[in-house]
């Protein structure tokens, strides 16, 4: 079994936007509220308040990475994507944040803040004059109306790329919009406007055609709030804090609901657990009917990214149904083990980022007709001691010529809801 | 009192040996008028006399010889040196020990009670049944392991293979045993090496039975060496046994000497390997049946509870941070 992720998404890194410190008199670049805007006329009227967010390698004294970012307050306060400077916070050593302008000036940049669960980042930088300022939408659009990205892909320049909005992604946790329309890598961190100018969303990720994703408003509002309110505190106390209260979150909403069982074979395993978990399933015969396979695969379709090589908060559940008329019990347990021996979590992480999987096997079950031989494999992580990844495993051998083989991973959890999931899960299916 | 001159090859294998009774000399040498012949070509025609002294010793006097009398650590000796029993004489390139008839001999190595079992064995009939056992056997057990279609053909590569690794194995060791004992024993090697054969074929039933009740699937490898050694040292005790003539306490040493150095130049070095990383979890992945699981299963409250341990992290990895 392998697990690959249905929605493959890819994560835009932005390009630098020129930040415009040519003598404009800020009054100038003040915008009739009013007045509905096409393409064009907005692309004329903001491109100097959008910049490119440049990750610079010391050693190379090059460009590692590049976003989009515009200015929220006039005193220098840029927002993001929190991926477009991942590779700085981790490695502050390694890299500097430079941010250019429309006018192609390079200014220094530092993060003041940063919210991972939602994917922003707030930059400040050195600027004396006041810079100009994108107003924040006060209603949220309706769908169908037209809204505008920008940001600068692949380096090519900054552009303007006209869509729709479409509402808030169904079957998802954390409220991204659907824009249809086109970002592409080096957008990331972007602003989205309505026709009349005004911040609606940030660019934040794709999904192939027209399929775009956008971090709401009201995200980046509180993020500011937040910022306004808090003393700085540092980056990792910060990420743990919103990963300890997102995977409560998550944790809470599977947990605290009942959990209905559907037959999958002739075997009982769980439903529909919650809205943005969707399961999806398949029946298949490939071994030349020497056996048959059904699966029920139920997974949320969003992750958490934390850098390049670290991505966490998925929650996947698999089922595998085995049967076989044909095999003798010995051939249907040696497929079987085929079937066993390759599961690996669906979440990217490396060395710097969480230790080794520790695992422990061992039978489970109490009556004689449901023995199960169950895996679970625990692995913390490096920068969050308080959250692990836990992936389980487990067949059921009390039957001759039928088998249910059950996995799930929580990535980013702590241990007391890991445990409680666990014995959850254990109780339920067989 | 008579002597006893045995001609020994470099191994101290005994070629020919002669007893002289009341004597008072002998004459060694290639020419065929002496009581011993030599037929080297390093010796001389007339080589040495062995000579009784008044006093009842002997003393080697050398004839003039091309390359001279030389004692067992290949010293000239000078000619009327006196020889004791149980000397060893170098002439030429042959060796001759001389020994008084009340020289000790040492005790007879008492018979191993598999020998019986060798008798046995070696009968064509057994050894007949042992390979058509042998092969039905192949047969099914490829057949219990394979879930897809068994291939006639790779079946009959892999016992031909099989076979002629059989066949060969216990053609070498009879030809030793011809070579060293003048006895090959062909059919009781080719048994021994049916049957080790045949324990082969159970080891990775044994093992999945064993690493499957008690959870020891990750050293799956390292306890089939284990067992691999075990079955590969009987074997070998049983061809050094026939082939060898050998005391027991060094064919033991021998036998488990070569067997766990060869295991261990399998097992060493992976052990000396640099892990990576890795970002897999690494679990004993096997599964068999209910009916063969021997040990108890927990209850789930139970298995959670043992999986708390696995929360704290390892002390190697706390380090790493």
């Amino acid at each position: 079994m392998s697990f690959k992720s249905n929605l493959i998404r890819l994560f835009v890194i932005s390009l630098l936007v020129v930040f415009s410190c040519t003598g404009l008199d800020a009054s100038t670049q003040t915008v009739d509220e009013n007045q509905e805007r096409n393409a064009k006329q907005l692309f004329q009227d903001f491109k100097n308040r959008l910049y490119q967010v440049r990750t610079i390698d010391n050693a190379s004294g090059s460009k590692a990475s590049i976003g989009s970012a515009f200015a929220v307050q006039p005193n220098g306060i840029l927002a993001t994507n929190y991926h477009v400077v991942s590779k700085y916070i981790l490695a502050s050593e390694k890299y500097s944040l430079e941010v250019l302008t429309d006018a192609q000036n390079t200014l220094k940049a530092e993060v003041l803040s940063i919210d991972v669960i939602n994917d922003l980042a707030l930059l400040k930088v050195s600027k004396q004059a006041s810079l100009p300022v994108i107003d924040f939408a006060t209603s949220i659009p309706e769908q169908g109306d037209s809204i505008f990205s920008l940001g600068n892909p692949r380096d090519l320049g900054m552009t303007v790329v006209p869509g729709t909005y479409n509402g808030t992604t169904a079957h998802s946790m954390y409220d991204r919009i659907l824009f249809s329309g086109s970002i592409n890598p080096g957008m990331s961190g972007g602003p989205v406007l309505n026709t009349a100018g005004q911040l609606v969303g940030i660019n934040v990720a794709t999904s192939g055609n027209q399929i775009s994703f956008l971090v709401p408003l009201q995200k980046l509002q509180t993020l500011i709030e937040q910022h306004d309110q808090n003393q700085t505190v540092d980056f990792e106390t910060q990420a743990a804090t919103q990963l300890i209260s997102n995977q409560q979150r998550l944790m809470s909403a599977i947990l605290d609901t009942q959990w209905q069982t559907i037959a999958l074979g002739d075997a009982e395993v769980i439903g529909e657990v919650n809205d943005f978990i969707t399961c999806w399933g398949e029946s298949d015969t490939r071994g030349k009917d020497l056996f048959q396979q059904v699966y029920r695969r139920c997974r949320n379709s969003e992750y958490i990214y934390m850098a390049p090589d670290f991505s966490t908060g998925i929650f996947e559940m698999e089922f595998y149904f085995y049967s076989s008329e044909k095999l003798t019990n010995w051939q249907f347990y040696r497929m079987l083990n085929d079937a066993f021996a390759s599961v690996s979590a669906g979440n990217v992480a490396s060395e710097d980022h969480v230790t080794e999987y520790q695992c422990h096997s061992d039978f489970v079950g109490t009556k004689n007709t449901k023995i199960s031989k169950a895996v679970y494999c625990v692995r913390q992580y490096r920068q969050y001691p308080e959250l692990y990844d836990v992936l389980f495993l487990s067949a059921s051998t009390s039957h001759q010529l039928k088998s249910l083989v059950s996995h799930y991973t929580l990535s980013g959890v702590n241990q007391v809801n890991a445990q409680q999931f666990l014995t959850r899960f254990l109780e339920q299916v067989q | 009192m008579s002597l006893v001159i045995e001609e020994i090859n470099r191994s101290k294998k005994v070629i020919q040996r002669f007893k002289f009774d009341e004597r008072q000399e002998i004459r060694i040498g290639r020419a065929l008028d002496n009581d011993v012949i030599l037929n080297e070509p390093h010796v001389s025609p007339h080589h040495l006399i062995l000579r009784q002294t008044d006093a009842g010793t002997w003393v080697a006097e050398d004839l003039n010889s091309v390359n001279g009398i030389r004692n067992s650590k290949r010293k000239l000796i000078p000619s009327g040196c006196q020889v004791k029993s149980g000397d060893t004489l170098l002439l030429g390139r042959s060796y001759l020990t001389i020994y008084d008839e009340q020289h000790p001999v040492e005790e007879a190595w008492s018979l191993h009670s598999i020998e019986d079992v060798f008798h046995y064995l070696s009968h064509p009939l057994v050894v007949f049944g042992l390979l058509v056992t042998f092969i039905f056997l192949e047969w099914q057990l490829t057949q219990a392991q394979e879930y897809r279609e068994l291939s006639p053909s790779r079946l009959m590569n892999q016992l031909m293979y099989q076979l002629v690794v059989i066949f060969g194995w216990s053609s070498l060791w009879s030809l030793n045993g011809r070579i060293l004992r003048h006895d090959s024993r062909f059919l009781s090697h080719l048994a021994v090496s049916l049957v080790a054969a045949m324990a082969y074929q159970w080891l990775p039933w044994l093992l999945r039975l064993l690493t499957y009740n008690w959870h020891l699937g990750l050293w799956y490898i390292e306890i089939g060496y284990f067992i691999n050694g075990i079955i590969f040292s009987s074997m070998l005790w049983c061809n050094f046994y026939l082939a060898l003539p050998q005391r027991p306490l060094s064919r033991i040493l021998w036998v488990n000497g070569l067997t766990w150095s060869l295991v261990m130049i399998y097992l060493l070095p992976p052990m000396f390997d640099d892990q990576g990383f890795r970002s897999y979890p690494r679990y004993d992945s096997s599964l068999l049946p209910y009916s063969v699981q021997f040990v108890d299963s927990k209850s789930t409250n139970d298995f959670v509870k043992d999986t708390e341990v696995l929360f704290k992290r390892p002390k190697e990895q706390q380090n790493k941070q």
